[in-house]
């Protein structure tokens, strides 16, 4: 959240990007029929289900070799990854696709923390990530101590970060934190195969949403049980793979400042990512073959883009003011007839189970925030910074958004009639706090005279939360849709949509 | 408003944690969070910092020296004041912590060489110096998920 200046122009927005509707593919609105929601248990068709995902024991070798590896482990597991992407697109490439499946040249593995190392002609220090490089240039050693190789050519190549970048995924999401990313490049090699031509932002963004489709066709092959290499459960497998993913930025092969801060803005929402990943894994390859910028527009409809705020972090102190003051503007942007009373006291709820961080309790009409939990849950070191580097995606709304949906459970109770014990409230209750979210998208003045609206980035960290832990699509008891998509279209309809929709997709 | 402190908040929270649940893991928690709010606004004032100066630095034009040194010398200031509440309850992430606090001390040095020399490379190391701070930073917030299990 940010505080906003009185008498200043107001700075603060919330990404506001995709559509509200079962299938994020057809465009809606308020005024549009209601869709049915998607089934909270399955997905794909499928039953959610945990167990294990990674790499399978005794998984056949790698296919392709890395230039300038290390020969670690993490190079092992990124050439495995390449190698089964390749095994699917193989089979997978076919219309509407244009062309022929033609491998990537070759794999070039660098550690961003030495110097003068070099992907697609430009310097990888400093640079953790991950690329595809569609020009001819030079893919060159950095300084460890004995350079193995010489510079070769960049042309259709695929670069990672050994030292950082896919460490850090491995440690957040595991073995498939780093094949997402190497699935998501190689979504940029399909593209080029297919014709896409990046020549403007504009292109670039779609670039970006076809390449989370495509990783999404590849790893619902995965998911399928039909890749000799890896695993993917549907639960909480594919909840932590999506979590990772919407942490990455684009890829930043440039060390300008501004071109760097220019770049920034094509990267896409977290909803954007998961829904064109969502894309690919329910539909195919057809549909992400569809994903252009006129189909984009009309997902975006009128929302404004998230942009970079210039002096602001975006991200406001979690303490028990700052959650009073969130559940003085719930009261004014819902106001009730019975306010519910917010208690930092982990009080006793007859007919509730308490939940992890904030608890609803209806009998007595009160708000049970744990405010260490909170603090944990929502304060992060790196968000906000100018550059944030590779890791987790939380913020201040990860925790907010949890204390509001614990809110609009008050709502659900004083409007009456409804159970506020099981699945449909809990997605329910996802809905309503997005209808919340983009209403707090303008500032709010509240009793101290201070004024505060949402920030550029708060609608990721609510995504995040939901992905992570599910809190805001919990039901009175914290039970949620085992469904990440499902949790996420739901939050998703109600930051596009209003309280009518929310109560009639989810009676 | 009344103020309620954050002390007050946390005791609550431990009383309750220690009549339902282990007792270790509590006071970790509770320790993690105070430290966190404590720490907070030292880094809201550091990504504020870096973000101006990194404004002045990309604006077309001629490098407006008085921003940047002002810039420069509240990112050193801020950087100062974090390292004050060193260390973090845990010991991962305190070298992680601690590791983005000395990155930025040296970026600040840079920025006051720059100054002095007027070389472009200093701003350049600035700019390396502050993202791989950064990236410490990133990899705390790593240490910190596996520390809140609610996250």
């Amino acid at each position: 959240m940010n505080r906003v200046l009185r008498a200043t122009v107001v700075v603060a927005s919330v990404a506001l990007l995709v559509l509200a509707c079962s299938k994020p593919s057809a465009a809606t609105h308020v005024a549009g029929p209601i869709l049915p929601p998607p089934n909270p248990s399955k997905v794909a068709d499928k039953p959610v289900e945990d167990g294990f995902s990674g790499l399978v024991p005794g998984a056949p070798p790698p296919t392709r070799t890395v230039q300038d590896g290390d020969g670690g482990e993490i190079d092992n597991l990124a050439a495995l990854a390449v190698s089964d992407i390749e095994q699917f697109w193989t089979g997978a490439y076919a219309s509407p696709l244009k062309g022929k499946f033609a491998p990537v040249n070759d794999l070039f593995s660098y550690d961003s923390r030495y110097k003068n190392g070099m992907f697609c002609a430009a310097d990888t220090h400093g640079v953790p990530n991950a690329f595809y490089c569609p020009v001819k240039g030079t893919n060159c050693p950095d300084d460890r101590p004995s350079p193995p190789g010489e510079c070769t050519n960049s042309y259709n190549t695929i670069g990672w970060d050994r030292g950082v970048l896919l460490p850090e995924q491995r440690s957040s999401g595991g073995d498939m934190g780093v094949v997402v990313v190497l699935a998501h490049e190689y979504g940029h090699a399909v593209q080029r195969m297919a014709g896409l031509e990046i020549k403007d932002q504009a292109s670039q963004t779609v670039g970006e949403q076809q390449a989370d489709c495509y990783a999404g066709v590849y790893m619902r092959w995965v998911a399928d049980g039909k890749s000799k290499r890896f695993k993917l459960s549907t639960g909480d497998g594919l909840t932590k793979l999506l979590s990772v993913m919407i942490g990455i930025s684009d890829s930043l092969v440039t060390s300008e400042v501004s071109e760097t801060m220019k770049r920034r803005l094509v990267h896409g929402s977290a909803f954007e990512r998961v829904t064109a990943f969502q894309f690919g894994f329910d539909d195919g390859v057809a549909a992400c073959a569809a994903i252009d910028q006129n189909e984009i527009k009309q997902r975006r409809g009128n929302l404004p883009k998230e942009f970079v705020e210039e002096g602001q972090t975006g991200e406001y102190l979690i303490s028990p003011d700052s959650a009073k003051t969130l559940i003085e503007v719930m009261g004014k942007l819902f106001p009730l007839a019975k306010p519910p009373q917010l208690s930092f006291d982990p009080a006793f709820c007859p007919e509730a189970r308490p939940n992890p961080t904030a608890s609803y309790c209806p009998s007595t009409n009160t708000i049970a925030a744990d405010m260490p939990k909170l603090i944990l849950m929502g304060t992060s070191l790196a968000r906000g910074a100018p550059f944030q580097g590779t890791g987790p995606l939380f913020g201040d709304y990860t925790a907010f958004s949890v204390l509001a949906s614990r809110y609009m459970l008050a709502v659900q109770s004083q409007r009456g009639g409804l159970p506020l014990d099981n699945t449909n409230t809990g997605l329910r209750t996802a809905c309503l706090t997005g209808v919340f979210t983009t209403k707090f998208a303008k500032p709010v003045t509240v009793a101290s005279g201070a004024s505060i609206a949402l920030s550029g980035g708060d609608l990721d960290e609510a995504v995040s939360g939901i992905l992570s832990n599910g809190q805001v699509a919990g039901d009175v008891n914290g039970q949620s849709a085992a469904s990440v998509f499902a949790r996420v279209d739901a939050f998703r309809s109600g930051v596009l949509s209003d309280e009518d929709t929310c109560f009639k997709r989810w009676p | 408003m009344q103020p309620v402190s954050i002390a007050f908040a946390t005791s609550v929270a431990a009383a309750a944690m220690l009549a339902t649940g282990p007792v270790a893991a509590a006071t970790s928690q509770t320790d993690l969070a105070d430290w966190l709010s404590r720490a907070a606004l030292h880094i809201e004032a550091i990504h504020k910092a870096e973000s101006e100066a990194y404004s002045v630095i990309a604006r077309p034009g001629r490098i407006d020296d008085d921003k940047l040194k002002t810039s420069c010398g509240q990112l050193h200031d801020a950087n100062e004041a974090l390292r004050s509440v060193m260390p973090t309850p845990n010991p991962q992430l305190t070298v992680e912590v601690q590791q983005a606090i000395d990155n930025f001390d040296s970026a600040s040095e840079s920025c006051a060489e720059y100054f002095g020399a007027g070389d472009d490379a200093k701003l350049n190391n600035f700019w390396l110096l502050s993202r791989d701070a950064e990236q410490h930073l990133s990899s705390a917030d790593t240490i910190l998920v596996g520390l809140s299990p609610s996250k």
